[in-house]
């Protein structure tokens, strides 16, 4: 739209003698003039009037005119062209109209007043063509609205907001009744379940959700009618969504809760997350076959280790065995003696089995399965696997396990894995100290409501001091033989258990690694 | 010496260590066993006879340090080694160091058994020796130096009259010093006083 008149106007105004075309009306002339468009358009100061030359200057206002607008000097364009108009497009438009012949026509205009509140004007425009000495002037009488006439306005405004919001959201957005009946869906809902609006209104929204789900929908429904807080209200709660045609895909719910006029809604917002589970899926493959990898490279490092382990029970099983038969030969054999002999035989069996029970389990290529897991064991496992390393080290283990340690929610070999690579490191760490300064300090606890923590400790000399985090970079390491994997891996299964590895200098010697688990009885049912 | 042979045993491993006192009791042999180095250094009598079986690898101190050990303290105690798998330089350094032998785990018991009496009959032949050395030097001391220059002759194959020429006393002296001191060195020939001498 041109700001500056379009030339035949120009020549309409251009047409009278230029002494008769004066800014502004001759001092005579005012209040006749005024008189009559005041009279014509039936309002007296209780609205802003101006009267406006067909090029837009400002020919005459009244005093509230005058004033709201601080119109200090008419013959400005301060009305059309105003700084402050929120937006001058609407009434711009509606001058341009009247101007080019339309009888009347209406505009508002927003603009910010002092008290940082917005005055909202509604203006309609009139051409008059019987002023004497004017072909035409445009006269605008604006009614300053009421708070509730801008609610009003303001409503109608949120109300396309909204449905804008609603028309473009990728997710689906469904509203429903305190009863569980849709009241409204947005079309990604449509485009998100294959059910029309229609097939949708009015109906349970259970039917969008599997059978399991349901039953636990219409339960929170029954028991927050019954008076109960309501349990679904909240961000981000994973679901399993059904659509018309049957199949099931993840989603994740966002409720709210919306009281209006005595009556309550729930506002859903559902999005599909079926591409981040696939991610989320193939990242957790990928750390299971990479945490395997790194087991299988951490057991052949201890090959000789375990061999010797293996070899103590199996040389007192040959010591034990060769001893009856001697003494069986003899003439008068002591039958205890023999029977205690046998069971010596049958409990170290029992003991190899043991530590190659535990490296099969240990080297098995599983996915991780979280269960409810006792740390305790895992760390005494773990140590039963490096005893031959720790005495050969002629290391002093401290085990601090809190007795009544409640069970993690847990990959038992996983965390195994861990507990493994911290124990080694720690034991390699302390290659360098005096024998009566080896110390490995293991220890497990957990707050009352807190996960369980873990805790490995050796004397050793502590992390690089500029940067102690470097140690879980992938390939840092200080071992002539490492391949710097084992701390990244570590960090990676802590972090798929949501919890944190750390590490810490100790004083005043050593290095501290932590880790946390989730308790198995922190977590409750979904949505509870 | 009446104490009988005794079989030392130093294994950290609890399994190991009475399994391996079985064995040997089966096999009519005393055992001693002790779980660390340390507990054995401490309860050992040097002068008691026998052989010693120890882990290669233990806790505390090794078996190599506790082989040190013996050797600085002039212990004569023939050691067998039991040693794990690819503990091979560790168990040469202990043969350089004067082991008598070495077992790898799990061992062969009749092995083992044969190596310990052999350990044993080393030991006994050592102590045998050492005695016998013992019996020369007290013998030894009850001589005269007079008698000690005759009977040296004597022992060299020297004949009586030689012997007075060579340290211009009377042959009947030399005769009187040579009786006196086969006498008390308890030989009747001189080629039986030549065996004892070359012992010392």
């Amino acid at each position: 739209m041109p700001r500056e008149p379009v030339p035949d106007r120009q020549s309409a105004v251009s047409g009278l003698p230029a002494s008769s075309r004066p800014w502004f009306a001759a001092e005579s002339n005012r209040d006749d003039l005024a008189r009559a468009v005041l009279a014509a358009a039936g309002v007296a100061n209780c609205c802003q009037l101006l009267i406006l030359s067909p090029l837009g200057e400002v020919l005459h206002t009244n005093d509230r005119a005058r004033d709201a607008l601080a119109i200090a000097r008419p013959g400005q364009r301060d009305f059309l062209e105003r700084d402050d108009w929120e937006d001058p497009r609407a009434l711009r438009q509606a001058f341009d109209a009247v101007v080019d012949g339309a009888l009347r026509a209406q505009a508002e205009t927003r603009r910010a007043c002092c008290q940082g509140e917005a005055e909202w004007v509604r203006w309609s425009l009139v051409g008059h063509h019987e002023l004497p000495g004017y072909p035409l002037v445009v006269v605008a009488i604006g009614i300053e609205l009421t708070d509730l006439q801008q609610a009003r306005a303001e409503n109608a405004e949120r109300a396309a907001l909204l449905r804008s919001v609603l028309d473009t959201a990728v997710d689906a957005v469904v509203i429903i009744d305190e009863t569980g009946l849709v009241e409204r869906v947005n079309p990604a809902t449509e485009a998100l379940f294959q059910y029309t609006p229609e097939e949708l209104l009015g109906r349970n929204v259970s039917m969008l959700m599997t059978a399991e789900h349901a039953e636990r929908h219409d339960h929170y429904i029954a028991r927050y009618r019954a008076g109960g807080a309501p349990r679904i209200i909240g961000v981000g709660r994973e679901v399993e969504a059904r659509r018309k045609d049957g199949s099931v895909f993840p989603a994740e719910l966002a409720v709210s809760e919306l009281v209006h006029a005595g009556r309550r809604r729930f506002t859903g917002m559902i999005r599909d997350i079926s591409d981040r589970r696939r991610t989320e899926q193939q990242a957790r493959l990928r750390l299971d076959e990479l945490a395997h990898a790194t087991r299988l490279l951490e057991l052949g490092e201890m090959t000789s280790g375990i061999a010797h382990e293996v070899n103590q029970p199996l040389t007192a099983i040959v010591g034990f065995a060769r001893a009856c038969e001697r003494l069986m030969k003899m003439p008068d054999p002591d039958p205890e003696l023999l029977a205690d002999a046998l069971r010596q035989i049958g409990s170290q069996a029992e003991r190899a089995g043991g530590i190659i029970h535990r490296l099969r389990a240990f080297a098995r290529k599983e996915h991780a399965r979280h269960a409810p897991t006792d740390v305790n064991v895992c760390i005494r496992e773990v140590l039963s696997l490096i005893d031959h390393e720790i005495r050969r080290s002629q290391i002093r283990v401290q085990l601090e396990l809190d007795p009544a340690l409640p069970a993690a929610i847990a990959d038992k070999v996983q965390v195994e894995q861990v507990i493994l690579n911290l124990a080694r490191n720690a034991v390699e760490a302390m290659a360098e100290r005096p024998p009566g300064d080896r110390q490995l300090t293991i220890r497990s606890a957990a707050t009352r409501r807190g996960p369980i923590e873990v805790t490995v400790a050796d004397t050793g000399p502590g992390l690089p001091a500029d940067d102690p985090g470097r140690v879980f970079e992938r390939f840092y390491t200080t071992k002539p033989s490492g391949m710097g994997v084992g701390l990244a891996i570590s960090r990676s299964i802590i972090d798929a258990h949501h919890g944190k590895l750390v590490a810490e200098s100790a004083s005043p010697c050593g290095a501290t690694f932590r880790f946390q688990l989730p308790r198995a009885d922190a977590t409750g049912v979904d949505g509870e | 010496m009446t104490a009988s042979p005794v079989v030392f045993v130093v294994d950290d491993d609890e399994a190991v260590r009475r399994s391996l006192e079985l064995l040997l009791s089966a096999a009519g042999l005393q055992s001693r066993a002790f779980a660390t180095a340390e507990a054995f250094l401490a309860e050992h009598d040097p002068d008691s006879s026998g052989c010693l079986i120890v882990d290669l690898q233990m806790p505390g101190l090794s078996g190599l340090e506790l082989q040190q050990r013996l050797i600085e303290e002039a212990v004569s105690l023939p050691t067998i080694f039991l040693t794990g798998h690819g503990d091979v330089p560790a168990a040469v350094q202990a043969l350089k160091s004067g082991a008598v032998d070495f077992v790898q785990k799990p061992y062969d018991p009749e092995t083992l058994l044969a190596q310990v009496e052999a350990a044993l009959a080393r030991a006994a032949e050592a102590r045998e020796r050492a005695e016998r050395e013992a019996s020369v030097r007290e013998r030894l001391a009850l001589l005269t130096p007079r008698e000690r220059e005759v009977l040296e002759r004597v022992a060299a194959g020297s004949a009586n009259k030689v012997i007075a020429i060579d340290l211009d006393i009377s042959e009947r002296t030399v005769e009187l010093h040579r009786s006196r001191g086969m006498r008390k060195m308890e030989v009747r020939s001189a080629a039986a006083l030549a065996r004892l001498l070359a012992q010392e």
